[in-house]
C-alpha cells in the first residue's frame, strides 16, 4: 500500500502570456520507507510538483486537477474546519463533501498540520534558508512549538538537541546564529527542522546543490542513515542523478512538466529506456574508469506557455519519429514502473 | 614615410644627440678641469660643468618624449629627476656664488654638499626611469648613470676635502682620479645611449606588439603565456584586529600571562631568564597579529601555457577564486609575481595595464547575474570591441557579433542579436558570455566556475564549446572549478588547491587515475558517480571541513583532517616536489602512503 500517491496532477501558472504547464499530468506513488528520485532539468516542475503536494502553491498558479491521497490523511481532520482565507481563494469546499484521503480536498487548518509534521519539507539553499536574526535552536524549536503547543520549553529543547545530535551537529552549536555554522553544518540543521517532528515523509528540494563534493558527500551520508534509521519516505528532487544514483530507490525523470520515466533505479540506470534518460546518464562526466566522450542533449529546454505538440522532447530527441511530434505517448508499462515514449509504445503494439 | 616613422628617426637622431652631448661633455669637462687647476677659478666653471650636464639630459628626455613618457609611471620618473636636476643647478649657483664672498664661505661649502646631496637624488631617479624604459623595451644601460653620479659626487667631496688639505701631491693626485673617471663614465654613457639609439625602434612598433610577439629573451619558453610565481594574498581581519584588542578572551588571556609571569620571575626555582619566560607568555599575545590575516593564496606557482586548459580545484574558500582574479589583475597581490607573455604586471603603468586587460578575458559563474538586463545580446558582445575602441563600425561590429554567436552555437546568429537576456536560457546566456569573452581573441581566460549554475544537461554544450573556442584560437585557459569530474572533461593539467596553497598538480588524467596526495584521494572519491552500484559515501576518507584561512594550521595545512597525519605532519610544511614528470606532490609522506 502507498504511502503517497499522486494521480494526474496538473498545476499550472496563470501569466499574462497564457499558462504555464508546469506540472501536466504526474501520477506515481511513494511507498512507506521508499526513497523517490525526482530528477529533470531546471524549470521541469520538480519543485512545483512538490510544493502542489505541500500545497504551498500561491498565485497565480493554481492546481487544476489530480488527487493526492495521503495514507494517514484522517488522522488530522478536524471535527469543524474553519474556512480560511486560502480556503476562499482556492474555493476549497470543505464541509459538503464526503471525506477522502485527498489532501486538495482539505483545509487550509487542516493542511497547516500536515505540513512540518506529517510531510516536511527541506528546502533549497541551506545558505539562504534560515532565518540569519534567530538562533538555530530555537527556529527548530519553532516547529515543535506550532505542532506540538503542549510541549514544555525545557522538554522542547531537549528535542531539538538530540535531533541536532543525530544529525551529527554538536549540541553546543544549538545557540548559535545560521552565520556561525558551515555550509554543510547549515544542511544538516534544515533537515533537522524536518525531522524534529517525526514525519511520515520528507520532501528534500536540492538539499546538497549548494555544498562542495566532500562535505555533500558528508551530507548524503547522514541522510541516507537517518532515512534507515526512522524509516522515511523520502521525495529527493534534484538534477543531480549521482546524488539519486546514491540514496534512492526509485526513480523518476521529468522532462517539461511531465514524467517522462518512473520506475526502480537500478534497473533504469543500467537500462534507461527512454531517450530523454539515456541523454541524461551520457551526459554526466564520470571520475572513474577511462575517459570517455561526453554526450551533448544539444538544443534548450521548451518554453512551458507552449510546449511542443505531441512529445515534449521530440525537437531535442535523437530518435525522433514523425508520429512524435503529432501525438503524446502514453505510459507504457516497463518492468516496476513505466516510460511515455512512442519508441516503447510501438513495441507494445506489435506484441 | 609615414608620420610615426618620421618620429621613430627623430627620436632616434635626439637619441643620438644626446648621447653625442654627452661626449661632448666630457671634452668640455677636460677643458673645464684644467682651467680649474691652472687658474685655481673653481666658481663659475662649475655651473657652467651642471648647465652643459642638465642639457644633456634634456636631449635625453626629449628624444624619450614620444613613446616612454607616454606611460605615466616613466614620465612620473623623469618629472621626478629633472626637478631633483633642477634644484642641483639652483644650489651649484648658490653655492659657488657664495664661494666668492669669504664671509659666506662657509655656508657656500654646506649648501655645496647639499647641492651635492641632491645631484645623487636625480641621478638615482634617472636611474630608476632608466630601469623602467629597459623593461617596456630600451635595451639602456641604467647602471652607469648611478656609478657616474656616485663618482662625480665622491670625486667632487675628495676635490673639495683635498684643496683644504693644501698638500699639493695629494690635490693633484685626487684630480688626476676625478678627471679620468669623470671623462671615462661620460664616454661610457654617451657611447652607450648612440650604440642603443636603435632600441628606440621597438617602442613604436607598439604596446600592443610586445604582448603579442614573442619577445627575445622569452625564446625558450615562448609558450608560456601566464606564469605566476610566488603568488600570496593575504585578506586583513579588520573585526578580528579589534577583537585581538579588545576582545575579553585575549584580556583574560593576558591577564592570565602576566600572573604566571610574575610568579615565575618571584619563584626561588627558576631555571629559565627572564627574557625566555617573556617570549613564553608573551609570545601568544604577538603571535594573534599573524592570524589577522585571511590566508587566501600562499605560495602558490604554475604556468599555462599557449592551447592548453589549465584547472584549479579544490573545495570552497580554498582561493580557487582569488587565483584568478590576481591573474586577471583585479585584485592586487601582497606577494609573488605574476607574468603575463613574460611582462611583470608589477612593473606595469594604469596605461599598460588596460592595454594588458584587452588580452585577458573572464567567463563568470553565473549567466543569470553578470549579463546587463537592459543590454541587448548585440550591444552586450560589442561591448568590448566599443570600449576599447577596436572596431567602430557599427555594420563590422554587427558582422563580428555575428560570426561570434555562430562560434558559442547560437544559431541563427540573427534571432539572438536583438533579444535581451530575459529571453534566453541559463545555457544560452552563458554562452553569450562565452562569446562575450572571445570576441577581442583573448590571449588567456579565466572561467571561474563556469557551468555550475546550469543543469547537468546544458553543462556539456557550454563545455565543449568552450574546449573547442580554446582549442581553435589557441588560448590559454584557467578553468576554476569544484567538480574534479568537470574538469577532467576540460583540463590538460590539473592543480588540487587546499587552504591557499598547491597541493598536487599533474596532468589531468594521471593525477585522477594515480592520486598521490591524500587530499586529491579524497576529492576524487567525494565525487558523485552517476552509478547506484558505486558507494562513494562507505569509503570517504576524510573528516570534517575546510578550516579556517585565519587561523591556519601549523605544519602541513591538510594534517588536521588527514588520515595519514603523524607529528612530523604537525610540524614540517611540506613543498611541492617533483614525483613524475610534471606532477608535483606536496606531501611528507607521499612514499609511504601510496605503499600502502
Amino acid at each position: 500500500m502507498a504511502l503517497l500517491e499522486v494521480k494526474n496532477l496538473k498545476t499550472y501558472f496563470h501569466t499574462r502570456a497564457g499558462s504555464v504547464k508546469a506540472v501536466d499530468n504526474v501520477s506515481f506513488k511513494l511507498g512507506k520507507g521508499e526513497v523517490l528520485g525526482l530528477a529533470g532539468e531546471s524549470g521541469c516542475g520538480k519543485t512545483t510538483t512538490c510544493l502542489s503536494i505541500m500545497q504551498m502553491i500561491d498565485f497565480p498558479g493554481e492546481i487544476m486537477e489530480g488527487q493526492i491521497i495521503y495514507e494517514n490523511a484522517f488522522e488530522v481532520i478536524t471535527e469543524n474546519p474553519s474556512k480560511s482565507f486560502r480556503d476562499r481563494i482556492f474555493n476549497r469546499n470543505v464541509e459538503n463533501k464526503k471525506r477522502t484521503k485527498n489532501l486538495l480536498e482539505f483545509s487550509e487548518a487542516e493542511m497547516r498540520s500536515i505540513r512540518g509534521n506529517h510531510i516536511s519539507m527541506v528546502f533549497q539553499g541551506a545558505m539562504n534558508a534560515l532565518n540569519p536574526v534567530h538562533r538555530v535552536g530555537n527556529q527548530i524549536q519553532e516547529v515543535l512549538n506550532i505542532h506540538e503547543p503542549e510541549l514544555e520549553k525545557d522538554e522542547a529543547w531537549d528535542k531539538v538537541i538530540d535531533i541536532l545530535e543525530t544529525v551529527g551537529i554538536d549540541s553546543v552549536r544549538a545557540r548559535d546564529y545560521p552565520h556561525q555554522l558551515s555550509g554543510g553544518m547549515k544542511q544538516r540543521a534544515l533537515i533537522a527542522m524536518a525531522l524534529v517532528n517525526n514525519p511520515d515523509i520528507v520532501i528534500a528540494d536540492e538539499p546538497v546543490t549548494a555544498l562542495d563534493v566532500i562535505v555533500q558527500a558528508q551530507v548524503l551520508k547522514a541522510t541516507k542513515e537517518l532515512q534507515r534509521k526512522f524509516d522515511l519516505s523520502m521525495i529527493m528532487i534534484t538534477h543531480d542523478l549521482s546524488v539519486i544514483a546514491e540514496v534512492c530507490e526509485t526513480l523518476a525523470i521529468m522532462y517539461a512538466g511531465k514524467l517522462v520515466e518512473y520506475g526502480d533505479l537500478r534497473t533504469l540506470f543500467k537500462e534507461p529506456f527512454h531517450p530523454y534518460t539515456q541523454a541524461l546518464i551520457n551526459a554526466f562526466p564520470s571520475i572513474a574508469g577511462p575517459k570517455k566522450d561526453l554526450y551533448d542533449i544539444g538544443g534548450f529546454p521548451p518554453d512551458l506557455r507552449n510546449p511542443p505538440s505531441g512529445c515534449r522532447f521530440h525537437p531535442r530527441c535523437s530518435k525522433a519519429m514523425p508520429i512524435c511530434s503529432k501525438k503524446e505517448p502514453s505510459n507504457t508499462p516497463i518492468k516496476n514502473g513505466y516510460v511515455a515514449c512512442w519508441l516503447y509504445e510501438e513495441e507494445e503494439k506489435r506484441k | 614615410m609615414t608620420s610615426s616613422e618620421i618620429s621613430d628617426y627623430s627620436s632616434i637622431r635626439l637619441m643620438r644627440m644626446a648621447g653625442f652631448s654627452f661626449l661632448g661633455l666630457a671634452i668640455i669637462f677636460v677643458v673645464l678641469e684644467i682651467i680649474v687647476v691652472f687658474f685655481g677659478e673653481l666658481s663659475y666653471l662649475s655651473i657652467i660643468t651642471s648647465l652643459l650636464l642638465s642639457l644633456s639630459v634634456v636631449i635625453l628626455v626629449l628624444s624619450l618624449r614620444k613613446v616612454a613618457l607616454q606611460t605615466p609611471s616613466i614620465r612620473r620618473n623623469v618629472i621626478i629627476a629633472s626637478s631633483w636636476l633642477i634644484g642641483y643647478i639652483f644650489l651649484t649657483i648658490i653655492s659657488e656664488t657664495f664661494f666668492v664672498f669669504l664671509i659666506l664661505q662657509v655656508a657656500a661649502f654646506v649648501i655645496g654638499l647639499i647641492s651635492m646631496l641632491v645631484r645623487i637624488i636625480s641621478f638615482t631617479q634617472l636611474n630608476n626611469t632608466f630601469k623602467r624604459l629597459s623593461k617596456i623595451g630600451y635595451n639602456l644601460d641604467s647602471q652607469i648613470f648611478l656609478l657616474y653620479g656616485w663618482f662625480a659626487v665622491l670625486s667632487t667631496v675628495a676635490l673639495i676635502v683635498s684643496v683644504y688639505t693644501l698638500n699639493l701631491t695629494v690635490i693633484i693626485a685626487v684630480v688626476i682620479t676625478t678627471v679620468v673617471g669623470e671623462i671615462s663614465l661620460l664616454f661610457a654613457v654617451g657611447y652607450k645611449l648612440i650604440q642603443n639609439s636603435n632600441a628606440i625602434k621597438d617602442i613604436f612598433e607598439g604596446v600592443q606588439k610586445r604582448f603579442l610577439d614573442d619577445r627575445p629573451e622569452l625564446e625558450d619558453h615562448e609558450n608560456i603565456v601566464v606564469e605566476a610565481v610566488n603568488l600570496e594574498k593575504l585578506f586583513p581581519v579588520i573585526s578580528g584586529f579589534f577583537e585581538s584588542i579588545f576582545s575579553i578572551e585575549r584580556i583574560k588571556n593576558t591577564g592570565r600571562a602576566t600572573a604566571k609571569y610574575f610568579s615565575s620571575i618571584f619563584s626561588k626555582e627558576r631555571t629559565k631568564t627572564i627574557k625566555e619566560l617573556t617570549r613564553e607568555y608573551f609570545g601568544k599575545v604577538f603571535e594573534e597579529r599573524e592570524k589577522l590575516f585571511v590566508h587566501a593564496v600562499d605560495d602558490v606557482s604554475f604556468r599555462i601555457h599557449k592551447r592548453e586548459t589549465f584547472g584549479l580545484v579544490g573545495e570552497s574558500g580554498c582561493g580557487k577564486s582569488t587565483t584568478g582574479l590576481l591573474l586577471l589583475y583585479l585584485l592586487e597581490s601582497t606577494g609573488g609575481k605574476i607574468f603575463f607573455k613574460g611582462l611583470d604586471s608589477s612593473e606595469l603603468s594604469v596605461r599598460e595595464l588596460k592595454e594588458v586587460r584587452r588580452y585577458i578575458q573572464i567567463i563568470f559563474q553565473n549567466p543569470y547575474e553578470s549579463l546587463s538586463p537592459r543590454f541587448s545580446i548585440l550591444d552586450i558582445i560589442a561591448e568590448p570591441l566599443r570600449l576599447l575602441n577596436i572596431e567602430t563600425d557599427e555594420a563590422k561590429i554587427e558582422e563580428k557579433v555575428k560570426e561570434e554567436l555562430e562560434s558559442v552555437g547560437l544559431i541563427p546568429a540573427e534571432d539572438f542579436i536583438d533579444r535581451f537576456p530575459h529571453e534566453l536560457s541559463g545555457g544560452q546566456r552563458q554562452r553569450v558570455g562565452v562569446a562575450r569573452a572571445f570576441i577581442l581573441d583573448p590571449e588567456f581566460i579565466v572561467a571561474d566556475e563556469p557551468v555550475s549554475m546550469l543543469d547537468v544537461s546544458i553543462r556539456v554544450g557550454v563545455l565543449k564549446i568552450m574546449r573547442q573556442l580554446t582549442l581553435d584560437r589557441g588560448t590559454a585557459f584557467l578553468f576554476i572549478t569544484h567538480d574534479l569530474a568537470l574538469a577532467r572533461v576540460m583540463c590538460d593539467r590539473i592543480a588540487v588547491m587546499y587552504l591557499g596553497r598547491i597541493v598536487e598538480q599533474g596532468p589531468t588524467e594521471e593525477l585522477i587515475q594515480k592520486p598521490i596526495h591524500p587530499y586529491a584521494k579524497a576529492l576524487i572519491a567525494g565525487v558523485p558517480k552517476p552509478d547506484p552500484d558505486a558507494k562513494r559515501t562507505e569509503e570517504l576518507p576524510i573528516i570534517g571541513e575546510v578550516p579556517s584561512g585565519i587561523d591556519v594550521p601549523a605544519g602541513c595545512r591538510f594534517n588536521p583532517r588527514c588520515p595519514f597525519a603523524i607529528d612530523k605532519c604537525k610540524i614540517y610544511d611540506p613543498k611541492l616536489e617533483e614525483v613524475e614528470e610534471n606532477h608535483l606532490v606536496a606531501c611528507l609522506r607521499y612514499k609511504e602512503i601510496n605503499d600502502m
